[in-house]
């Protein structure tokens, strides 16, 4: 079946044609095809067909062509049966149908009034030709066509379409890099289990912000991270201007970071350029402190981490109250130290005797809590308590108390009944007493201390020397003046305790009771007869036990 | 007209008495020492001072009937050991000047060291507690009207513990502090009168003694000096005891180390025994109290809960104080503790009519 040459075809110009059979006549090596001869005669009737079009070499795969580029084309995918095509003829059309003024193609040979283009013969499925695209031809699609010229009979076409294309510009180079600092780093020590918002100032930071993985480089950020020892932790933070950043440090159990030394790191990454820099900073561990009882009425107390010298804030803290009683040890910062020095001093003072005329008092247990604060973390409370005793002083009864026999004996009333002047021979002993006396030892006191210094005691009833010549407290000891006094079993049970009093003694035996000392009072014995409590101190006493109790706890703070 | 003249003068006089009597028990009102001084809050409000001089003044106390006002005050030791005073709550007109152990020209020796409380018994009689030694306390008692000492009871465990309407005093006795164990006779009186144990009996008396609240027993614990069974028992005035067993599993220091002793109370007629007598603020949830109650002359005791013991005692802390004082006397109370507190005023004594505060001996101090 023929192939109507169509639009294309009509295109030729007659003329064309005849110039073109001129030139085959003088020039067989243009002829067609695989270098025959083509013997028109024989060829009646010639069928064409198309199996896709093309191109190879070096044409841009996607046909889009740059002006002022010329391309080696070879054209492909098409075939002439039975005998091929005479010549190709290639055409260059513009989205207006025309030939394109800025295509041109080669070889061309001269036909009268124009130059015919054409392609040369490279096998039975390919021509080759070559393309130039001018400088400064526009932007659009073309289209171009082959033309199959068998033997002045017929021809076909075939067409594909490219488009002309001018490249946009290259990209520009990328900026160089900066080189990035850190010039401060605010707060830069931080305390395990706080959050900070720290302040990093310095040059060349880099936004948008990452918080990525430390060991992944993304392009065109500043990466920020805490490094120790092999651990590493990056904050979440934001670049605020290229000199600032706001970042988020917590350090909290999440982190695998440690108390002490540390590196910040900042960094920009651009595409395989990488500047960092670094700081030092410092982790510190969550504040302890530590108190020891320097002596009964003072108190060390030692914080860690001491960051005194640096910028960052540290306190002490107290808090006191009263366990039991309301009359107890006050508490307070000794000359010299205050909340901020470390270690500090506390100093404890006792209570004014209040009760009316400094008569013996009640004292009670006070406790006082203390705690070390850094950059707004606290230690966890340490606690102790002071026990503070309201003093009384105690004897035992003697002779002289009484007066002398025979005249001028006291008067001793107990029970509505009166004791007065002398008794001979009272019980076991022997000579003549002051009644008063007698009946104080039997009645009140249980015993007492002869002039001659020898003690009697209560004995059935009586009055008699005691069988070692001593008297005992409750506890089984010998009294000693200033160096026993009588307690409370609920304050101080047990027995061989030793307290240590405030303005009184240390190593003091609690060895005696009895029921009218209750609560925080002691009662200290003086020796024999009424004088020596005469006008006794009754003060207020700091007081630490040895071993402690509940009520009376140790100097030593646990 | 004669007569018309005379009712209406009753009249007038009835209407002012229950007017005056309103005027004096309504509200709560307190008693409070600053510096040297004593001073009173009424009902409005007000601070007012009763006294006006440099003389040491403590503990003053409400009488009964919330009229009177009893407080010491120092004294030249040439003169006495201490000095009573009685004013008038509403003009302060001083109603008795007692000296407390005076010096007297037949060279009476009191062993007293020193006065350690006082407390109201009736409208007309009033103690002083005096201190011996650590053991040994004797209490003298006084007649308002004349200053005369009635009566002194000693004793050798704190202190005399008179019955609700202040007219018996228990006391124990034969426990004198230098006295050996073995020359040791405690023993319980009522009004100075050994009423147990009997002469054959060796006890140790392990609580102070607590009276019932119509006054006519006094309960307290024992123990068995030989056996070491611990009872409860339950005496009348004369005599009469009846007692009942504790437990013999009851752990008490053998050794007499510890301080093994009862808290004893009295409640709708039962009797409540707890041991140990006193837990430490700081022990508390550490050391288990125990109570027992019975009817007195039960068996047995029976394991009970622990009745509520508001009375202000030496261990309380000045918030536990305010506590018993709120739930005695009511938010009321509670104020007007503060308000003291805030003034600077201590050693405060509250009074009301109706309120539980009414029912706590009318001692200084609170303990």
């Amino acid at each position: 079946m023929r192939k109507s040459l169509g639009k294309w075809g009509g295109a030729i110009p007659g003329p064309l044609l005849h110039a073109a059979t001129l030139l085959l006549l003088i020039s067989p090596t243009i002829c067609h095809a695989q270098g025959q001869f083509v013997n028109c005669d024989s060829v009646s009737d010639p069928q064409f067909y198309y199996n896709g079009f093309s191109f190879t070499g070096t044409q841009p795969a996607s046909n889009t062509w740059v002006p002022g580029q010329t391309y080696a084309v070879t054209a492909g995918g098409w075939g002439v049966s039975p005998a091929g095509c005479l010549y190709e003829v290639i055409r260059v059309y513009n989205p207006a149908g025309q030939i394109d003024p800025y295509v041109t193609t080669s070889p061309v040979f001269e036909a009268p009034g124009q130059l015919i283009p054409y392609a040369n013969y490279v096998d039975a499925t390919h021509t080759s030709f070559t393309l130039t695209v001018a400088s400064g031809a526009p932007d659009e699609t073309d289209i171009i066509q082959l033309v199959c010229e068998v033997c002045f009979l017929s021809a076909s076409e075939y067409k594909v379409q490219i488009s002309i294309q001018t490249p946009l510009p290259p990209p520009p180079p990328p900026p160089p890099c900066g080189t990035i600092t850190i010039d401060s780093v605010t707060p830069s020590t931080w305390t395990m289990g706080k959050t900070y918002q720290v302040t990093i100032t310095g040059t060349d930071f880099v936004a948008p912000s990452t918080s990525d993985d430390p060991t992944y480089c993304q392009q065109n950020v500043t990466r920020l991270w805490v490094e120790q020892g092999g651990n590493y932790y990056s904050p979440d933070f934001t670049v605020v201007s290229p000199t600032q950043i706001n970042a988020t440090i917590k350090m909290d159990a999440s982190t695998s970071l440690t108390a002490g030394s540390a590196t910040l790191w900042a960094e920009n990454c651009d595409d395989g350029c990488v500047t960092e820099t670094s700081v030092p900073v410092q982790i510190v561990s969550v504040p302890t402190i530590t108190l020891e009882r320097i002596d009964l009425m003072d108190v060390k107390a030692t914080g860690t981490p001491n960051v005194t010298g640096t910028s960052d804030t540290s306190a002490f803290k107290y808090l006191s109250v009263s366990a039991s009683g309301s009359t107890v040890a006050k508490i307070g910062y000794a000359s010299g130290s205050n909340a901020q020095s470390n270690p500090t001093f506390f100093q404890l003072t006792e209570p004014d005797n209040s009760c009316k005329g400094g008569k013996p008092c009640q004292g009670g247990l006070k406790t006082i809590t203390a705690s070390y604060t850094v950059d707004g973390v606290s230690s966890a409370d340490k606690s102790f308590n002071v026990p503070t005793f309201g003093m009384s002083c105690y004897n035992t009864t003697a002779e002289s108390d009484w007066g002398s026999p025979p005249n001028n004996c006291s008067v001793f009333r107990w029970k509505g009944t009166v004791y007065s002047g002398t008794v001979t021979n009272p019980g076991s002993l022997t000579g003549t007493y002051c009644e008063a006396f007698i009946a104080d030892v039997i009645r009140n006191a249980g015993s007492g201390v002869l002039n001659n210094g020898i003690a009697v005691q209560k004995v059935n009833g009586n009055i008699s020397q005691t069988p070692d010549g001593k008297i005992y407290t409750a506890d089984g000891t010998v009294p000693i003046p200033f160096q026993t006094v009588a307690r409370n079993r609920s304050i101080i049970p047990g027995k061989g305790v030793l307290i240590d009093l405030d303005q009184v003694g240390t190593g003091i035996h609690a060895d005696d009771i009895g029921g009218d000392i209750v609560g925080y009072r002691l009662d200290l014995y003086k020796g024999v007869g009424k004088p020596v409590c005469a006008h006794n101190d009754n003060v207020m006493a700091v007081g630490a036990c040895t071993p402690a109790t509940s009520g009376c706890p140790a100097s030593a703070i646990q | 007209m004669k007569n018309q003249c005379k009712y209406f003068a009753m009249l007038l006089t009835f209407v002012l008495g229950i007017g005056y009597a309103f005027s004096q028990s309504a509200g709560i009102k307190v008693a409070y020492r600053k510096g040297n001084n004593i001073f009173t809050i009424d009902a409005d409000g007000q601070p007012k001072r009763l006294t006006d001089d440099s003389l040491s003044k403590g503990w003053p106390v409400w009488s009964k009937d919330g009229r009177k006002i009893a407080f010491l005050r120092e004294i030249n030791e040439t003169v006495a050991l201490d000095n009573l005073i009685i004013v008038d709550a509403e003009t302060g007109k001083t109603l008795a000047d007692i000296r407390i152990c005076p010096v007297t020209p037949d060279d009476e020796i009191y062993d007293v060291r020193y006065i350690q409380g006082i407390e109201w018994l009736t409208e007309d009689k009033i103690a002083a507690v005096g201190n011996v030694n650590p053991s040994t306390g004797q209490t003298f008692v006084y007649e308002l009207k004349t200053g005369k000492e009635l009566m002194d009871y000693p004793d050798d465990d704190g202190g005399a513990v008179f019955s609700p309407n202040g007219e018996h005093a228990a006391t124990e006795d034969g426990m004198q502090h230098w006295l050996s164990d073995a020359d040791r006779e405690p023993e319980l009186d009522i009004d100075n009168q050994r009423i147990y144990p009997a002469k054959s009996l060796h006890v140790s008396l392990l609580s102070v003694p607590a009276w019932s609240e119509n006054s006519q027993k006094v309960a307290f614990v024992a123990e068995d000096y030989l056996s070491n069974q611990i009872r409860v028992v339950v005496c009348k005035h004369k005599g009469d005891c009846l007692s009942t067993e504790l437990p013999a599993d009851i752990q008490t220091s053998g050794d007499n180390s510890q301080d093994a002793r009862f808290r004893v109370q009295w409640k709708e007629g039962r009797v409540f025994v707890t041991y140990p007598e006193v837990v430490l603020p700081q022990d508390q949830g550490t050391v288990q109290e125990s109570t027992w109650s019975l009817h007195p002359g039960d068996a047995t005791a029976v394991v009970s809960a622990t009745p509520p013991d508001l009375m202000p005692n030496v261990y309380d802390t000045p918030l536990t104080f305010e506590n018993k004082i709120q739930k005695l006397g009511g938010e009321k109370a509670l104020k007007l503790l503060k308000q003291v507190q805030k003034l600077g005023g201590i050693e405060p004594d509250l009074w009301c009519k109706d309120c539980a505060l009414a029912k706590l001996p009318r001692q200084a101090p609170m303990q």
